[in-house]
């Protein structure tokens, strides 16, 4: 311990602009150079000190201003370093020597009593065989927390990970939150999947059945492209723009009350997938069938013309 | 198909949970090294202050003394859940992190930025022997250690965990590329380390030197005797 002690001694010029820094705060943190930091030493007497009175703001006004200049320091540049990327203006991100000490005191105690201050008997404990630069380290350590839970409380929103980002793993690899909720596809989803599929195809070919020539029309228009206001599609439908997508919403909506009233025991988010397949089919289904017709040639033929 | 819509809605507040989570692990992973001081290179531990964990009983919550480099490089704050006749202990880890990572972690609903999440799933028997010392902190309540029971219970016999408990807990894990697999790697390393550290083996196992100290076959070395046999020989020469 006696080492950290030289080494200040030795360095007064080093001491000096410590001191400057602590003095002066947060103003100076921005000034100092990364390098620098870790050079800079306080003698054990002002931990001793720390650990004796419980709290900064109970030691000598000298060694309160020190402590709290040395913690203000480590605090800032890392804050700076994580948070610092995604806010906008590094500086915003920066506090007062004075509440960096206190975040530290406060966040890392457990309860009011002396039981909740065992973090420094772990950090002098630490420290007994690696000296002031131990007792320092271990101040580090702790700081790396307060910073991460001081990110977490403050600025969370800024860097959370939406649903579609990238999340990159240790192999280099990235994936999607989603990917990483769902883990993929499983066999009883496909097997759902095809069942649905299938249930799909089964009530498409019924209604297709049932449809008037206004709805295969707008059918068709959107499967193929053509606006439902297209003159082309309101001279094959017979009817206006107005009538022609009523009767296509109208249809929608059928659709979905048949399947509702059909799979009445599902839940509902199955049965509105089930409606959308449904749907989906059907246009496959008016495709194929107008192909054939002659009817509908002249809606192929303004799609191919465009 | 019922089945489908369940896993839609717990699927959206499993995506909130990990969501949440990967906020604290990518926070910490910017941390991580940005300080190559935080332990010196040449440390080594020293006797501590903590007491040994002999007498703890289960509901304690203890910070563990810096006996290894693993416990030095970070606070570790062990819960107590259970105690055997013989002496054995069962501990589990409190996380880094204010959110549960995995369906074995429990939200504790403390304040205390070390003590919110305890890691059930890395729960572990201890030996009287392998007993590690610490400061006792807190303590736990009934409530929230018949919780962590059931968490504990819920994951090593892939039971379902109770329904009340469910929010407390963290997202399942199913993806193989999902970064939570190398944080549960990570918090099991410590405490394997921490567990099979030499205690006993010590004292059966003979110590061999450092290899500098042991010269090879074919080196030269100093004669049988340190050369006493030399002057042993001269002496006799001289007599005859």
């Amino acid at each position: 311990m006696q080492k950290g002690i030289k080494r200040y001694g030795k360095a007064p010029s080093k001491l000096l602009r410590f001191d400057k820094c602590a003095r002066a705060g947060l103003a100076s943190v921005e000034g100092e150079a990364e390098g620098r930091e870790a050079l800079l030493r306080l003698p054990e007497s002002h931990w001793m000190q720390w650990r004796e009175r419980c709290a900064s703001q109970l030691c000598d006004a000298s060694i309160r201003d020190a402590l709290q200049g040395f913690v203000a320091m480590r605090f800032n540049r890392l804050m700076e370093r994580t948070i610092g990327r995604f806010v906008t203006g590094a500086g915003t991100v920066y506090l007062p020597a004075s509440e960096c000490m206190h975040l530290l005191e406060s966040f890392v105690a457990i309860g009011r009593g002396k039981k909740g201050k065992a973090y420094k008997e772990w950090l002098f404990d630490r420290a007994s065989c690696g000296g002031i630069q131990a007792i320092e380290g271990g101040v580090t350590v702790l700081i790396r927390d307060v910073v991460r839970e001081h990110a977490r409380r403050e600025y969370a929103p800024s860097f959370m990970t939406t649903v579609n980002e990238r999340v990159q793993t240790s192999s280099g690899r990235s994936v999607t939150l989603e990917q990483l909720v769902s883990g993929g596809p499983g066999p009883d989803d496909q097997l759902a999947a095809v069942e649905l599929q299938d249930i799909a195809s089964g009530q498409a070919a019924m209604l297709i059945e049932n449809l008037e020539h206004r709805e295969v029309t707008a059918i068709l228009a959107k499967e193929i492209g053509l606006s439902l206001a297209d003159p082309v599609v309101l001279e094959v439908a017979g009817c206006r723009k107005s009538v022609l997508n009523d009767s296509h919403r109208k249809l929608c909506g059928r659709i979905a009350d048949i399947l509702a009233e059909r799979f009445a025991r599902e839940d509902l988010c199955v049965v509105r997938q089930l409606v959308a397949l449904t749907l989906g089919e059907l246009s496959n289904l008016v495709m194929d069938r107008a192909r054939k017709t002659s009817a509908y040639n002249r809606l192929f033929t303004a799609v191919e013309k465009t | 198909m019922r089945r489908r819509t369940k896993r839609f809605d717990d699927m959206s507040v499993e995506t909130e949970k990990l969501r949440l989570w990967l906020v604290e692990w990518s926070t910490d992973r910017m941390l991580n090294g940005s300080d190559s001081e935080e332990l010196p290179r040449h440390w080594t531990p020293a006797s501590t202050s903590g007491r040994s964990l002999k007498s703890a009983k289960p509901g304690q919550i203890y910070l563990l003394s810096p006996e290894t480099a693993a416990l030095a490089r970070r606070l570790r704050y062990m819960a107590i859940l259970d105690r055997r006749s013989d002496g054995a202990i069962m501990m589990a880890p409190f996380s880094r992190f204010g959110v549960p990572a995995t369906q074995g972690e429990l939200r504790t609903g403390r304040r205390e930025m070390h003590l919110r999440v305890l890691c059930l799933w890395n729960a572990r028997w201890i030996r009287k022997v392998c007993l590690p010392a610490g400061w006792h902190v807190a303590n736990m309540g009934r409530c929230l250690l018949a919780s962590a029971m059931n968490v504990h219970h819920a994951f090593t016999e892939d039971a379902p965990v109770s329904c009340d408990l469910k929010d407390l807990i963290g997202p399942s894990l199913k993806h193989p590329l999902d970064p939570r697999h190398e944080y549960i790697a990570e918090e099991k390393h410590w405490l394997d380390e921490y567990l099979e550290r030499p205690l006993i083996k010590e004292s059966l196992q003979y110590v061999y030197p450092s290899t500098e100290i042991l010269s090879m076959a074919a080196e030269s070395r100093a004669r049988y005797g340190g050369g006493i046999a030399g002057k042993r020989s001269a002496k006799k020469k001289s007599r005859r």
